[in-house]
């Protein structure tokens, strides 16, 4: 079911009743049938695979907790007659259980993972390369269809399982609970991928209808859908028409073309999480922020603290730490710290564990090497100025520069280098990505014409864009110092309602204007 | 309860100003004019002075010249046409206009597909046309209600918003100045020339649909009805179409031959403009079309004069059938005589 549906609009209509009009103690059973409808109707037989995913996790969870809580009882309950040595060996035991059943788990859901989202990937690498060596015979395809938001259901679901492992929650008793978890439908095409410990607390609560949060949770999914119909699915059209024929447009057309997905993937992904977030305020339920205005980032490794922030979280906690912490890679450290200095010896097991996380990134959004080469690329820009940290300070401060200025400076900078690298997996390969790149730099014929400078482009929406896109540069602007919902709901009732009409009219005119019919969220391919 | 009722007052002032805002942004579809059938404006400043309209779909509005026809009879016509139009689009505009026009002939234009084609395949289109081009709120709401049925109110909606954007996006170059050409509608010529192979290759290759459809017949009748009731000379014609429709159709003379019959069960006169013995020396296939169904502006002037050549004939009471070939049989075998 698309989110930009009437069908949508009554399903959360039919949700707020039933969810406000059954016990308070049940509540959690309403989202968990709604969530289950939901998935279902994308695709009945995909729910084999979110139970599989979420009974696995249930299991696991009781299980590790069974294994550490009966290690802790026979230490506890033989304190007096067991040693030191034998009390960790009993507790490296423990672990090492507990080790082979999270590995266990964890190859299951990251192997469907794979297969559905890696293995025609791999096979065709297998088929380039056997080609390459004169191979006789391909493999085939395979014919799969990647079940709705495996990757975020399985990413959130092994946190909750890692978490447990690491004994920072308690596993969850009740299997539904955990299949609640896992399949909330609000955030299950596109996140944000929640922990266990903030999201259960929001989920298993009772909750009562509250004046408030309807009135800024629904001004909150106008909002979104404004930004997803008026600015998103208008650009589309004109984004696809730059990336599938970049050779046809002049150079500063395709480089309008690459702002433009700028803008559409941003109004589109944020879009997507107002009417999720508005959606859940209205219920009463907080969900995570995935945005904090990251084109107002001053370098690439802020953007990513602000953009998909739940995303990166994960890959922060689950990833990162456990990479940079190592034991291996913590000796390297100190190897290299005592052999080439502290800034070395700091930088180069943090370089690493950046590098995997990076390029983790880049295949989880998807399975070719334009991602690949996506996440690369991200990776290295945020280790570059890490290492040339020192350098910068030193030229900032033989150069005086300081100040605002050069803030907005950073802040163009990262915008521009961001948005230039967000293009190369979206033009269909890194071939052709980077062509789309050369296009730019190479074509310098200037259009004497808006006509000619976008062709593709018609007044109409164009106004609509312009319109659109500056609302969502004032409120990024309000954003920075207050909260855009109390800055609107001061503003006199009869005049805030034709405001909300105007984008819900807005909104309209632009679903009328988008001949694709838009509907599809950019992200909920990942 | 208190926080409920504001809710709900908040929530209808809402959907009131959406309305308003929307129905505000409809306005240059139904008002603008800027499409080039939108035309009360014109037709309300032609009022009590047209005698003849022209009354037809897409083949007509780009066939039949009233400039031309006016010079030549000395007559004031108008060219009612409009795309895609249905049976009842096309009674509700031409009853309208001999309510208030001194109308002695109405020229009814019957494609191959006029009265087969029902309005569930011909879809709502050309209604929406026609609702841009009555004059009032209460003549368009009372056209809405008996021209379309409930499920297409959504698309009627959308599809009228996605016309108002294009009527907002059209410049003042764009328009055509209805007033200079009293409805009628200038096309590009078309290169449609088919070489001897391929006119022999698509020859009776396809069928078309030869079923009147009830309805269709129904509203034909209430036409014929109205005009002699009004004493209005009634003249059917089929316009000309490219020698490739001529020659695909197999079953083109069973379609056209029911025309004949009803012609002769109403008594009315029927030209074919496509059996026009004259019509290879006439028209050419590089130059009068703009497809293989519509006339091109140079043909339309051709065929305009021509039509009016036999009107003045047949006023003149001569006897006019042998202009014309017996079949589309006859057309055929002409056609690919010539080409070989």
């Amino acid at each position: 079911m698309s989110l930009v549906s009437l069908k949508f609009l009554l399903f959360c209509s039919l949700l707020l009743i039933c969810f406000f009009m059954a016990p308070k103690k049940y509540q959690w059973v309403v989202l968990l049938i709604f969530s289950l409808a939901f998935y279902a109707l994308a695709g009945i037989k995909n729910i084999i695979y979110i139970v599989i995913t979420s009974s696995s996790a249930w299991i696991g969870a009781l299980w590790l907790e069974k294994v550490s809580k009966k290690a802790k009882q026979y230490i506890k309950d033989n304190k007096e007659n067991l040693t030191i040595e034998k009390k960790n060996i009993i507790k490296s035991k423990s672990k090492k259980i507990k080790k082979i059943i999270l590995t266990g788990i964890l190859i299951l859901n990251f192997g469907l993972l794979c297969v559905f989202k890696y293995a025609n990937f791999a096979i065709n690498q297998i088929n380039t390369l056997m080609g390459m060596l004169n191979a006789k015979g391909t493999i085939s395809s395979l014919s799969l269809i990647i079940p709705l938001g495996i990757s975020f259901y399985t990413f959130q679901t092994m946190g909750y399982l890692i978490d447990v492992y690491w004994e920072k929650n308690e596993a969850c008793k009740n299997p539904l609970k955990i299949l609640l978890f896992t399949s909330f439908f609000p955030q299950i095409t596109q996140g944000p991928i929640s922990n266990y410990h903030q999201l259960s607390f929001e989920l298993f609560a009772s909750h009562s209808f509250n004046y408030h949060n309807f009135v800024y949770g629904s001004q909150r999914m106008i909002w979104g859908f404004f930004k997803k119909v008026a600015v998103a699915d208008l650009l589309s059209s004109y984004v696809e028409s730059v990336f599938s024929n970049y050779n046809d447009y002049t150079g500063i057309t395709v480089l309008i073309g690459i702002f433009f997905y700028s803008i559409q993937i941003y109004a589109d992904f944020s879009g997507y999480m107002d009417i999720v977030c508005g959606l859940c305020k209205i219920i009463g339920i907080k969900l995570t922020e995935n945005f904090e205005r990251p084109y107002f980032s001053k370098s690439i490794a802020e953007y990513w603290r602000r953009w998909h922030i739940s995303l990166g979280n994960w890959f922060k906690t689950y990833i990162y730490y456990p990479i940079a912490v190592s034991k291996w890679n913590t000796t390297l450290g100190r190897k290299t710290s005592a052999k080439f200095g502290k800034h070395i010896g700091k930088n180069l097991p943090a370089s690493i564990a950046l590098i995997v996380v990076w390029l983790t990134t880049g295949l989880w959004h998807g399975a070719n090497w334009g991602y690949i080469a996506w996440g690369g690329l991200n990776g290295l820009f945020i280790i570059f100025s890490m290492w040339m940290e020192p350098i910068y300070d030193f030229v900032k401060l033989k150069l005086k520069i300081k100040g605002q200025i050069w803030k907005y400076i950073q802040v163009i900078r990262t915008f521009i280098l961001v948005t230039f690298i967000k293009v190369l997996p979206e033009v269909g390969g890194l071939k052709a990505g980077l062509g789309l790149w050369k296009r730019i730099f190479t074509e310098h014929t200037i259009p004497n014409s808006l006509k000619a400078l976008l062709p593709f482009a018609s007044k109409a929406p164009l106004i609509i864009i312009a319109l659109g896109t500056s609302l969502m540069l004032i409120f990024s602007l309000i954003q920075r110092k207050k909260s855009v919902g109390n800055v609107f709901n001061k503003i006199p009732t009869v005049l805030r309602i034709f405001i909300l009409a105007l984008l819900i009219s807005i909104l309209i005119i632009a679903a009328c204007c988008t001949d694709s019919g838009g509907g599809g969220f950019m992200y909920a391919q990942f | 309860m208190h926080n409920f009722s504001k809710i709900i007052l908040h929530s209808l002032l809402l959907l009131l100003f959406v309305i308003m805002l929307l129905l505000g942004y409809m306005a240059p579809y139904f008002y603008g004019e800027k499409y080039y059938y939108q035309d009360y404006k014109v037709r309300n400043s032609l009022c009590g002075k047209l005698d003849t309209l022209i009354v037809g779909s897409s083949h007509a509005l780009r066939s039949v010249k009233p400039t031309t026809l006016n010079k030549e009879l000395n007559i004031k016509a108008y060219n009612l046409s409009s795309p895609l139009m249905s049976m009842y689009g096309r009674y509700v505009l031409f009853e309208k206009e001999t309510k208030r026009n001194p109308i002695k002939t109405v020229i009814i234009e019957l494609s191959y597909n006029a009265l087969t084609l029902d309005r569930e395949n011909l879809g709502f289109e050309g209604d929406l046309y026609v609702l841009g081009r009555l004059d009032n709120t209460v003549e368009r709401l009372k056209f809405l209600k008996t021209a379309f049925t409930v499920d297409e109110y959504s698309k009627v909606f959308s599809d009228t918003l996605q016309r108002s954007n294009h009527a907002l996006e059209t410049s003042s170059d764009d328009i055509i100045i209805q007033d200079k050409t009293y409805g009628y509608l200038p096309v590009p010529t078309n290169d449609q020339s088919l070489s001897t192979e391929e006119k022999i290759d698509i020859l009776n290759k396809q069928t078309l649909d030869s079923e009147i459809k009830k309805k269709n017949l129904q509203i034909f009748n209430d036409f014929i009805e109205l005009c002699k009731n009004s004493d209005i000379r009634i003249v059917l014609i089929v316009t000309p179409v490219t020698e490739k429709m001529v020659l695909e159709y197999r079953n083109i003379d069973e379609v056209f031959s029911q025309y004949v019959d009803l012609s002769k069960k109403y008594n009315c006169e029927y030209y074919d403009f496509n059996l026009d013995k004259k019509r290879t020396e006439l028209y050419s296939e590089k130059e009068s079309f703009y497809d293989i169904i519509h006339m091109s502006d140079s043909g339309a002037d051709t065929f305009s004069v021509r039509f009016s050549e036999i009107l003045k004939k047949v006023d003149a009471g001569e006897d006019v059938s042998n202009e014309f070939y017996n079949s589309y049989d006859e057309l055929k075998k002409t056609i690919l005589n010539q080409s070989v």
